[in-house]
């Protein structure tokens, strides 16, 4: 720890020297440091205080807003009324759109594909990691989020720059109605609401009524491959198939078990359920998997006993009637067999893989990292 | 080597001061919702003048409730990191120790999953949770790690890496037995995310306790320096060993429990900062301490800053960037200078 030597003004020595001298007792002397630290703590402190207040202003300056709780429990206030809505998952922004409030959507999530206006509106990112700054530059009143995909910390991020957040969390089939009567009302569309969700029971005890009185057909929803997970018992999935004729095999509280291959063997479902929009891959997931040791000992496999609903069955929207339905059609052709332009209008090959359309896996919109 | 000066320290750090505002303003600048140099440049100049009235209302809702916080914390983050993990390098004698060898994010990490099963609703419980899990793994290592009353640097190591793994391997049991949906951000957690957004008072709460850790480390500097010749060599020159060692542990440990109680485990930055710093500017302590902090937060701003916008608007975890990133640019460091 020399100076070098070749300095001519010895006043530079002399000021460096100090210097040297005061950043080595710094180096030495932890007391220094604490009291250093304990002299700027204020002074930043107030500096943050001070931008803190600031950007609060702008935020009360909306004239009227509703206090409700939110389906998970939250107490939010929004402001009413309300005009700009960024939805932050597939579901909402179709339950949106569903209501007739799809023209106030200002941003949604990359995968929201559904209606096909959706793609359409800015995209925030994906639902487990949306750029907090890119949904408050849309200024919106209300953000939808869901509790079934979006992480609590970005609720918590929007919370704190004062953007009102309402969160969804439908578990049964009639709570994702309620769910939608209530986002109804939260944006002055009561009446739509009701409507569409009367609408939805209808067609739900026209299928009820088809199928009283036939056994419940025994089905494993497989809602991913690998690892095999299905539906535990306290889903809007689970009870959803119930509501077409089908139990479910799996019997667990976890809301999307792992299960073990075995387990399926002992229990031999009558049909295993997909609900996937991408044909190409279903099918080559189908053909692999009649090839597989333990899934050939499955009596659902050797007689190609595989449904194949459209992905409305995986999102708690009213879209989700829509898959319940397929699925009882699937299961019970005789029940609609009055309908018969459903059915006819299937290719015979398909007599067991009843299709339907569209694009991207659900449990894609688990990113990396994302898990269930 | 060349003699420590205080002129070299200083203009280290001024170098290294000034990328670091490069990268803070290239961080402010990029992201989601487009600013340009301009626009930012008058808002800075209003928000710093004291004229806050004339900034716009994004510019105030993006920059000063967003970004600017993030960048600050990221600052902080990649701070504590790289500082701990010099200190955990000089402590264990191994170039291979990181801020987590020790498991002490791991203990974070369980600590974040217990509030989350206990109390998902209350923000500041996981940070809190986190520090506390941190705070007794430290404390668990620290007994086992003894050997006749002192620590052992072998002992440590192992008694580390055994609780962390230990650790790792009750998180893997909690997610897959219990599965609750508020665990779905666990993984973003073990990869480490700097999008959760804190109260101010935390991150004042951060730089306060960064700055008491990072000068205790500092202050030992010259006696690490001794200590790199070993252990009996520093106790022969008058070096209060176990005193030192102590400080180090405690105070390292303290850096990375902050840290990742806030970010989650941020991958890699703790471990080659401090050898890149060593790369260029010696392995003096007294002048690796405070580049090593300066880097760091290089290092995680750059790295965020890629995050948020790669593929914007949807955010990567911060953590896979910095391992993505930090493995190429050390093995080229590595490879130039054995060249």
């Amino acid at each position: 720890m020399t100076l070098p030597n070749h300095l001519s003004f010895r006043g530079a020595i002399f000021i460096k020297d100090t210097a040297r001298r005061i950043y080595l007792a710094l180096t030495r002397a932890f007391l220094v440091r604490w009291l250093f630290v304990l002299a700027i703590a204020p002074l930043v402190l107030s500096g943050a205080a001070r931008a803190q207040s600031m950007s609060r202003e702008n935020l009360a300056s909306s004239p009227s807003r509703i206090e409700v709780k939110d389906e998970t429990g939250r107490i939010v206030q929004i402001p009413q009324p309300v005009r700009r809505i960024v939805s932050l998952a597939p579901s909402v922004t179709e339950t949106l759109f569903a209501l007739g409030a799809g023209d106030r959507i200002v941003g949604d999530t990359n995968f929201c594909d559904y209606p096909p206006e959706a793609k359409q509106k800015t995209h925030i990112g994906g639902p487990v990691s949306p750029s907090i700054e890119a949904i408050a530059a849309l200024h919106p009143d209300l953000v939808v989020a869901t509790r079934e995909i979006n992480r609590p910390e970005s609720v918590h991020a929007l919370e704190q720059l004062g953007i009102a957040v309402y969160a969804t969390d439908p578990q049964t089939v009639e709570q994702v109605f309620t769910s939608t009567e209530r986002l109804g009302d939260l944006l002055g569309a009561a009446d739509a609401g009701r409507m569409l969700t009367a609408n939805l029971r209808r067609r739900l005890s026209e299928i009820d009524r088809r199928l009283a009185g036939l056994p419940a057909k025994n089905v494993l929803m497989i809602v991913w491959l690998d690892p095999l997970m299905s539906v535990g018992r306290n889903t809007f999935l689970d009870d959803a198939l119930r509501r077409a004729g089908a139990h479910s095999v799996i019997d667990s509280p976890q809301s999307w078990p792992t299960i073990d291959l075995e387990q399926v063997v002992r229990l031999q479902p009558d049909y295993l359920i997909i609900s996937n929009d991408n044909a190409r891959q279903v099918q080559r997931e189908l053909t692999e998997l009649q090839e597989r040791p333990g899934w050939r000992q499955l009596e659902a496999v050797r007689k190609r006993r595989f449904v194949v609903l459209s992905e409305a069955m995986s999102h708690p929207s009213p879209r989700l009637v829509d898959g319940i339905e397929q699925l009882a059609r699937a299961l019970y052709p005789d029940a609609f067999a009055a309908d018969a332009a459903f059915l006819g209008a299937l290719p015979r090959n398909c007599r067991d893989i009843i299709m339907a359309h569209v694009s991207q896996p659900f449990f894609s919109l688990l990113q990396p990292g994302g898990c269930l | 080597m060349k003699p420590l000066t205080l002129r070299r320290v200083l203009w280290s750090c001024a170098l290294l001061a000034a990328v670091l505002l490069g990268i803070v303003l290239l961080a402010l600048r990029l992201g989601a919702v487009p600013f340009s140099f301009a626009d930012l440049g008058q808002n800075l100049w209003w928000l710093v003048s004291g004229q806050p009235g004339k900034i716009s209302t994004d510019f105030r809702l993006i920059m000063v409730d967003i970004r600017l916080p993030r960048i600050l914390l990221g600052i902080v983050v990649g701070a504590a990191l790289s500082v701990a993990g010099a200190g955990f390098q000089a402590l264990l004698r191994n170039p291979l120790a990181d801020p987590y060898v020790l498991g002490v994010s791991s203990g974070a990490a369980l600590g974040a999953i217990l509030a989350l099963l206990a109390a998902p609703a209350i923000p500041l419980m996981t940070p809190a949770a986190a520090f506390l899990g941190a705070a007794a793994t430290i404390a668990g290592v620290y007994f086992l790690g003894r050997r006749q009353g002192q620590l052992d640097s072998g002992t440590l190591l192992l008694a580390g890496i055994v609780m962390a793994s230990f650790l790792s391997a009750m998180i893997m049991f909690l997610m897959t037995t219990l599965a609750s949906r508020e665990l779905r951000g666990i993984s973003f957690w073990l990869m480490g995310d700097l999008s959760t957004s804190i109260p101010r008072g935390l991150l004042w709460i951060l730089v306060v306790g960064f700055l008491a850790a990072a000068g205790a480390i500092l202050t030992t500097a010259s006696d690490l320096n001794v200590l790199l010749a070993g252990e009996r060599e520093a106790m022969h020159l008058g070096v209060d060993v176990t005193r030192v060692k102590l400080v180090v542990y405690i105070s390292a440990s303290l850096l990375t429990g902050l840290a990742v109680s806030v970010s989650g485990a941020i991958g890699y930055v703790g471990l080659l900062v401090p050898h890149v710093m060593r790369m260029f500017f010696g392995s003096d302590y007294r002048l690796l301490i405070p580049t090593s902090a300066l880097g760091g937060a290089i290092a995680i701003v750059l790295a965020d800053t890629l995050a948020r916008t790669l593929i914007a608007p949807t955010e990567l975890p911060v953590g896979a960037m910095t391992a993505m990133a930090g493995a190429p640019v050390f093995i080229y460091l590595l490879r130039r200078r054995l060249a």
